[in-house]
């Protein structure tokens, strides 16, 4: 059985305007020791599908609808100690921007340990030295888990976050923009401590950016999400091999290539629809260079083109009319 | 052959430390950060040139020194933009005027030197920084709130007392505004900065430097904090800024990928200084310096097939108060020999227009030389 697995999750906010559908049905499934990466632009839901799975949601988001099951239980459904049992033990998360995500005034070591604290019955020396071990997983010199996080670099408050997020051992980690503030150089650092760890925790990960990029170096899995949904679905070799849908081709097409010939790379013209009044049809319809009169009309659904690929577009697979 | 706009000569910005009470009984030495250690570089008419570096190597503070955003501590930036004549014209006519110099001299004045912006006092520096701009990194932070566009990009010219009335100051700001591609331009001007999403936002960044119609533009990681798919857009614009109107660009990023696409020459820095420049095409396929192939080699890749060797460099920025001698990269080199501990390399030409500063350039017995 998978560890966790998404079905038709449907994560809205209430705001002034109307009810925004942040998430409008996303399906996926992750196992144990899988890297799973969530890519799409600002705005299209990705951090809303991993906060929902956090519980985490602001106080105007709210889950609408379908399930999110993680190790035999119903997390859209979990509230209160039970939830809080869970969180952070089983699933825990690297936010974004982690430079900012730290308490300034609470030394690194202090910080670290609270969740342990909270969550197993040992005492706090024993605490301790766990979190001198996870410093040492990450590449930080244990002897500086008395320093405020003033006095660690940016990359060097990523791999804090990072051991903050192993303290409890999770089966799940959920990295949010894990390297966009950073240098490309840190960058290669943090990605491939993240790869090691995986490996050596057998970690399952999702890990959310807006740079395929970064994404194809760290995950077995991709899922491009637009507007709210997902559009493709596959293996990251068979994505980028691969890539039927429209928008899997803009975005892939959008990175310049140090490694080819020196051209401008390709954009996406337009901006994301609007989320309380999405478009009738396929929601890319607007920014497609291949619409037809059909996207306008009817949405596509996600079907399976090839095993284990799947796209939402009526011109690939089985849906091509 | 095309002309400089900008020539920078042994640019030094270093910022003093200040020290603590007991420091200052114990110390009289004065310690410096020293963020620019002596850059230099030109750029030429319609050029892109590319600086390219981790963060606090220097890059952004070279780009502010230029315009004097911070005052550089010694060097010359000359400048050789159009602007430059009418100014050089003011101020040679009010030196003979005060018989400090013949008209003679004046004229050789005008016909041949580039104007020091480092010289230049800060009513004429007002004057100078019309004709050269900056579009700052994040375009979240760098508007204000509660200004309207049109407020916002209207801003230089009332500080710069440009335009007779609202009428005309309304029509240049329209203009600006369809220049950086917000057409049209009565629907942006009088929304506020929140209505707008984040390449529309370094779109207003790009109109507020174009409203005073500069020639010099200086572009601090105009892309980083954009989506991926919406950043050629935002590169597409720049370039089509240089082709209409004739702009010059410094670039800054620490994005070699980008500057590879974008830019006509590459510098890339180090610690302050650069280590190597030229053009694009030949620092990417042929770099010569370890780091430029360190950097290169952790641009991730689009591609999960292409699995290349990375050279992921220990440790990060390096600390510019404590500069280390010899070759200032050897602490973190893969290539490190005695020689680069002890003597700073010189620059080596690799063709006429390409230049490295490394020791093992030239001595093919070192270990890990680049090949011919």
């Amino acid at each position: 059985m998978a560890l966790l697995e998404v079905k038709d999750l449907r994560t809205y906010f209430k705001t002034q305007e109307g009810t925004l559908k942040a998430v409008d049905g996303i399906d996926f499934s992750l196992d144990k020791g899988q890297a799973m990466g969530l890519a799409g632009e600002s705005g299209c839901g990705k951090t809303t599908a991993a906060l929902s799975i956090m519980k985490l949601l602001p106080a105007n988001g709210y889950i609408a609808g379908g399930q999110i099951n993680f190790m035999g239980q119903d997390m859209a459904r979990v509230t209160g100690d039970r939830l809080r049992a869970i969180r952070w033990r089983d699933i825990s998360i690297v936010f974004q921007g982690a430079m900012n995500a730290l308490n300034p005034v609470k030394r690194v070591g202090d910080q670290i340990v609270e969740p342990i604290l909270l969550h197993e019955k040992i005492d706090e020396d024993k605490a301790m030295r766990r979190v001198k071990e996870l410093f040492e997983l990450v590449g930080i010199n244990p002897n500086r888990i008395r320093e405020y996080p003033h006095e660690f670099s940016g990359g060097m408050r990523q791999r804090v976050m990072i051991a903050m997020a192993l303290a409890c051992r999770p089966r799940l980690v959920i990295a949010d923009e894990p390297t966009t503030a950073l240098d490309v150089m840190i960058q290669a650092q943090i990605l491939q401590l993240l790869k090691n760890l995986q490996k050596e925790l057998e970690l399952a990960m999702i890990i959310i950016s807006h740079d395929l990029s970064v994404l194809a170096e760290t995950c077995d899995y991709l899922c491009i999400m637009y507007a709210g949904k997902i559009v493709e679905r596959s293996t990251a070799t068979k994505v980028f091999a691969n890539g039927q849908h429209p928008y899997t081709k803009g975005l892939i097409a959008a990175f310049p290539n140090i490694k080819g010939e020196k051209k401008m790379p390709a954009s996406i013209a337009g901006n994301p629809p609007n989320l309380i009044n999405p478009p009738v049809g396929c929601r890319f319809a607007p920014r497609c260079y291949a619409v037809q009169e059909k996207c306008k009309v009817a949405e596509p659904p996600l079907v399976e083109v090839e095993s284990g690929h799947w796209v939402a577009c009526h011109f690939v697979g089985n849906g091509g009319a | 052959m095309t002309k400089d706009v900008l020539v920078v000569k042994n640019l030094h910005v270093w910022f003093p430390v200040r020290k603590g009470f007991v420091e200052g009984l114990v110390s009289k030495e004065q310690r410096w950060v020293k963020a620019v250690d002596g850059v230099s570089f030109n750029i030429k008419e319609r050029e892109i040139f590319c600086l390219v570096g981790e963060s606090g190597c220097g890059k952004t503070t070279t780009g502010k020194a230029i315009l004097r955003l911070v005052e550089p501590t010694g060097g010359a930036v000359r400048y050789f933009g159009k602007g430059r004549e009418v100014m050089l014209k003011e101020m040679t006519r009010d030196a003979v005027a005060k018989k400090k110099i013949t008209q003679a001299q004046a004229d050789k004045i005008v016909a041949d030197g580039g104007l020091d912006i480092r010289t230049l006092p800060k009513n004429r520096m007002k004057l100078m920084r019309q004709k050269m701009q900056i579009i700052f990194q994040d375009p979240y932070e760098s508007l204000n709130p509660k200004q309207s566009i049109y407020d916002i990009i209207a801003e230089p010219l009332v500080v710069n007392n440009i335009g007779k009335n609202e009428a005309e100051r309304e029509k240049r700001v329209e203009k600006a505004l369809e220049d950086a591609g917000l057409r049209p331009p009565k629907d942006f001007m009088w929304r506020y900065p929140h209505e707008t999403s984040g390449g529309q936002r370094q779109r207003i960044g790009i109109a507020g430097a174009l409203v005073l119609q500069p020639e010099f533009l200086v572009a601090d990681e105009p892309v980083s904090m954009l989506d991926v798919s919406i950043r050629s857009e935002i590169l597409k614009l720049m370039l089509d800024l240089r082709e209409n109107k004739g702009l010059s660009f410094l670039f800054i990023t620490h994005d070699l990928g980008v500057a590879y696409v974008f830019s006509d020459r590459i510098g890339v820095m180090y610690l302050g200084k650069i280590v190597e420049l030229g053009p694009s095409e030949d620092v990417v396929k042929n770099p010569r310096h370890p780091y430029t192939k360190a950097l290169i080699s952790v641009v991730p890749k689009p591609d999960p097939r292409m699995k290349t060797e990375k050279i992921i460099l220990k440790g990060e920025r390096p600390d510019p108060s404590n500069i280390p001698p010899g070759c200032r990269f050897h602490p973190r080199c893969p290539y490190a020999m005695d020689i680069c501990k002890m003597k700073a390399p010189e620059a080596v030409n690799v063709t006429p227009e390409h230049w490295v500063s490394c020791h093992l350039e030239g001595n093919p017995s070192a270990p890990g030389a680049p090949s011919k």
